[in-house]
């Protein structure tokens, strides 16, 4: 028999094993299911989390301030300077008009305080933003070293207390999340292999009897391979169905001030093919730990 | 056909199955193998069938070291061996006809001559009616006779029987050794394990005694 005559018996027998064992296959379909909606649901809290972390990190703004006496072209310079940085994602110039106008605008009915001064006593600066790569403690700390080394460069300033707390913070959210994450995908993972390895488990005798016939072991494993392959494939389906149905009646029911949270600022079609792909890696792995028991045994 | 020089086999230290078992089946014969329950009848087969391995010995087999043979060798051997089991070992939840079907296809077989072969074998044993029904709408002598034809469809040079009467009455177990005798006639070299003294006595074959492992007659 060629590959592809193989290839279509082991099809068949696959369906064929679903067919005369549909209650095991109908639970097994709906343990995967339910286990990767659990891991697809901890994957939404940790993109939206993701998401909503580094959209704060992203207001981590660097002051550099300028020497009072520089010309127009030397700043210009440092602005360049500033931008071929890799870390820099943006530069805005605040020239010493711009930063009095700003002072006046944040003191709003207290302009009067200012009246009495002589001359402009705030300092032209650059506004650096940093990209997201390098928003972490060591990123901030290494570019503010370099730009110390600017001459021309009289000061630069971060809010470092805050800075610190943030970073802290995100560490202890990357714990958690790391916890709860193997956890989850663990327990997901037992779950859905031992309802596999249990279905099999009723088929013990066929997969001995297949054996002593002189089947090989590729002979033998192939169609339930398969059977986990559909059933992974299938509890997938169920399982993208099922979040995206529940995100839409929570969208639904949520005021729309809430909706950022569960509208998952990421592409659908990645996230169900990681799905579907997470229900066949199920699916082929509950088979070949359990087949690997019983034709040891 | 079959060798086996000085096989011991042990399940524990405590236990002993097998006691320095020698002796020679040549192509063509048809031996029993008789003894009490315990014994060591079934043992022997499944030594041969490479179900279990020797403790210490050798069992060479149509030439081959069997007892060398790693995981990977055995199912080539099993293709060429015919075993009737006492509890027959039929996939319940596929016909008689796909029962016989898949051992044919394990061997690399095509359709046309799996159909071929399979009606034949039905026909042989006289089950050729009985080709769609599953083996638990049969009686105990059916599924016996379906297990037979199993067996025999890969044409084998040797066929291994473990108790194949013990499920049946005196008449099935008459019909069941005169298949047997037909198969051996045929060429095919028949080991069977029996504890029925009566079918011994009435098929007068080279028979090997068994007591507590050891080969006593």
């Amino acid at each position: 028999m060629n590959y592809l005559k193989w290839f279509a018996y082991f099809v068949s027998e696959a369906f064929q094993n679903i067919r005369s064992n549909l209650a095991t296959s109908i639970v097994t379909t709906f343990t995967i299911a339910i286990s990767l909606s659990v891991c697809g649901l901890f994957l939404v809290f940790f993109i939206n989390v993701n998401n909503m972390l580094s959209g704060v990190g992203g207001q981590i703004q660097i002051t550099a301030y300028i020497r009072g006496n520089l010309q127009d072209d030397a700043v210009l310079h440092i602005k360049d300077e500033i931008s071929a940085m890799h870390e820099v994602e943006s530069v805005e110039y605040i020239s010493k008009e711009m930063a009095l106008n700003i002072f006046k605008t944040e003191l709003k009915g207290q302009k009067g305080i200012l009246d009495g001064l002589a001359a402009n006593p705030l300092p032209a600066s650059f506004e650096i933003k940093v990209k997201e790569l390098f928003r972490s403690q060591d990123g901030i700390k290494g570019l503010i070293s370099k730009l110390r080394l600017i001459g021309g460069i009289e000061d630069v300033q971060y809010g470092k207390e805050w800075v610190d707390r943030f970073f802290a913070f995100i560490r202890l959210v990357e714990v958690f999340i790391f916890i709860l994450g193997g956890f989850i995908l663990s327990a997901a993972a037992f779950i859905a292999s031992n309802t596999i390895r249990l279905a099999l488990y009723t088929r013990k005798d066929e997969i001995e009897i297949m054996g002593l016939l002189g089947a090989t072991n590729i002979f033998i494993k192939t169609p339930y391979f398969i059977e986990g392959i559909l059933e992974g494939f299938s509890g997938a389906v169920l399982a993208v169905s099922m979040l995206y149905l529940g995100r839409y009646m929570i969208l639904m029911e949520i005021p729309p001030i809430f909706s950022p949270l569960v509208a998952v600022p990421f592409s659908p079609f990645y996230f169900s093919l990681g799905v579907v792909a997470g229900g066949i890696i199920l699916g082929i792995a509950g088979s070949g730990i359990a087949l690997r028991r019983f034709l040891k045994s | 056909m079959i060798n086996m020089f000085h096989v011991y086999k042990s399940y524990d230290a405590a236990v002993s199955a097998l006691t320095d078992i020698t002796l020679k089946i040549d192509k063509g014969e048809f031996v029993f193998i008789t003894g009490a329950s315990g014994a060591g009848k079934t043992t022997l087969l499944r030594l041969m069938f490479c179900i279990e391995r020797p403790t210490q010995g050798q069992i060479i087999i149509a030439g081959k070291n069997v007892s060398r043979f790693t995981h990977r060798d055995i199912p080539a051997l099993r293709r060429k061996i015919g075993f009737v089991f006492q509890d027959f070992k039929l996939l319940n939840n596929k016909t008689v006809f796909d029962n016989i079907a898949i051992t044919l296809r394990v061997t690399g077989m095509g359709n046309r001559d799996i159909n071929k072969r399979a009606l034949k074998v039905l026909s042989y044993v006289g089950l050729q009616h009985r080709a769609n029904f599953k083996p638990l709408t049969l009686s105990g002598g059916e599924q016996q006779r379906a297990a037979i034809a199993r067996a025999l469809a890969k044409e084998p040079a040797i066929l291994l029987a473990d108790e194949p009467t013990g499920n049946l009455d005196p008449e099935r177990a008459m019909d069941t050794i005169n298949l047997f005798n037909e198969i051996n006639a045929r060429g095919t070299t028949v080991v069977v394990a029996t504890h029925d003294r009566f079918l011994i006595d009435k098929f007068n074959k080279r028979t090997i005694i068994l007591d507590k492992g050891k080969i006593v007659g």
